[in-house]
């Protein structure tokens, strides 16, 4: 699992029929320290994220399948959690939707 | 499933079994700018729709076995499952 940002949304409406009826965000990994890894990646809502939160990003083989419960579904990238907080028992800065943006 | 752009298409006749009947296509991937990243691809097209220049989203790996039609197993590595309509998104949730 990682941590990643939902920065957008996806609108598509030819697809393959695993992902009819499911919202498609745009989410961006993160390093702890808050910052971007790699470039932005399509995922599947399943906690109804929005944008601008900070999420848990599963990404596996057979994850959706397990939790949509279709058989051999062709989806990686799965929100599966929405992050009030995530902090660190040193001096790194705190992630998550709780924490107040530095001004 | 990452963002792509698709820039070509493959005709091949001698190919697996499984594959008869399925498109191939060569595409890029793309950034959420829509900017290329990193080098071109071959995969297949399970929505059947795709025409040169679209933007799609693409599985890889193990994910893109069970595309083929009727949820059929193919022999591939990355497959087409979507044409994106829109991307929208906010340059201010985007970390720096």
């Amino acid at each position: 699992m990682h941590v990643a940002r939902v920065i957008g949304k996806i609108i598509s409406t030819v697809k393959n029929p695993a992902y009819e009826n499911r919202k498609l965000l745009l989410v961006q990994k993160l390093h702890l320290d808050g910052k971007p890894m790699g470039v932005a990646t399509v995922a599947v809502d399943y906690v109804d994220a929005g944008e601008g939160d900070f999420v848990l990003l599963g990404a596996a083989p057979g994850l959706a399948s397990t939790v949509f419960n279709i058989p051999d579904a062709p989806i990686r990238e799965l929100v599966m959690g929405i992050i009030d907080r995530l902090s660190f028992e040193d001096e790194r800065k705190e992630i998550g939707n709780s924490v107040k943006p530095e001004i | 499933m990452d963002l792509a752009r698709v820039i070509g298409c493959i005709v091949a006749t001698q190919k697996d079994q499984s594959l008869v009947g399925c498109k191939l296509c060569v595409i890029q991937p793309i950034d959420q700018d829509l900017n290329p990243k990193g080098s071109p691809l071959v995969a297949t097209d399970s929505t059947a729709m795709r025409g040169e220049g679209e933007i799609v989203y693409y599985v890889s790996s193990g994910d893109a076995v069970p595309t083929g039609p009727e949820g059929r197993k193919m022999p591939v590595d990355a497959a087409i499952v979507g044409i994106v309509d829109t991307v929208d998104y906010k340059k201010e949730y985007l970390p720096k």
